[in-house]
């Protein structure tokens, strides 16, 4: 009986330190001046719950929780790479129109030049 | 008295977890700019997450998932390295001031742009796209 006891508080600390630091990473996304500060939080604040996940399993006796933190990390895998891919093809899409105003421009130029 | 000394052990090796994971924090805090943070960022993903589930195994309530959460941990170490690396190109493509903040060498920018298309090759496009456009509609645009 004692023993369940010392598991519940230790890991009842362990899962409160966890959410401060979710919360502190959630912060930094808010905060973070460029796309992948934000990314970068997103993928830490994914750690830290798969971390969450996998402490269920101890704190509820429970084996099937493992598979969630597996399916989660590939989750939070699959979520890290598309963004990046994401907004490196919107980087360059604006790139791609940047270019092609300053073109309009120049040609227009040239015709009321002439 | 078994039982004790899992816990013990657990409780050994998720509070070095948990030391780890809140110098990763706080790492990302102090750091200010993003390629550093994503050196603070891979000691939560590394070492923290690695601890704590080693910790987690070791008073699982059966051996298959103890498996299990060792299969997290290496399915962990293969993707994070992926992950990091696509974020730190997605730093390096989009942030145009990237010259301030670290040093670069040039083969990697030329790399960069051979990378996307020749620069004959985007000009090329450029002007078929001016040319499928009707020219009125471009000075409307720029009147109003």
């Amino acid at each position: 009986m004692a023993i369940d006891m010392a598991y519940q508080i230790l890991l009842g600390f362990a899962l409160l330190v966890l959410t401060a630091l979710a919360i502190a990473c959630l912060v930094r996304c808010i905060m973070g001046p460029g796309i992948s500060d934000r990314v970068l939080s997103i993928n830490v604040i994914g750690t830290l719950t798969v971390i969450m996940v996998s402490l269920t399993v101890v704190l509820l006796k429970e084996g099937y929780l493992a598979d969630i933190a597996l399916v989660y990390a590939m989750i939070s895998f699959l979520a890290v790479i598309v963004l990046s891919k994401v907004y490196t093809g919107i980087y360059y899409e604006r790139k791609h129109e940047e270019e092609l105003q300053a073109a309009r421009k120049t040609r227009n130029g040239e015709e009321d030049g002439e | 008295m078994m039982e004790w000394i899992r816990f013990a052990l657990t409780a050994a090796f998720v509070l070095a977890g948990l030391v780890v994971c809140a110098i990763g924090v706080y790492g990302i805090f102090r750091f200010d700019y993003a390629v550093n943070r994503m050196h603070a960022a891979a000691v939560v993903d590394t070492m923290g997450i690695s601890l704590c589930m080693v910790g987690f195994a070791i008073s699982a309530p059966d051996l298959f998932s103890a498996m299990k959460i060792v299969l997290v941990i290496v399915f962990w170490w293969l993707s994070s390295p992926v992950a990091s690396h696509m974020l730190a190109r997605l730093e390096i493509t989009t942030n145009e001031k990237r010259g301030e903040n670290m040093n670069i060498h040039e083969m990697t920018l030329a790399q960069e742009r051979l990378s996307r298309a020749s620069e004959a090759e985007i000009e090329a496009e450029i002007k078929a796209e001016l040319a499928g456009e009707p020219e009125k509609q471009d000075g409307e645009e720029e009147q109003a």
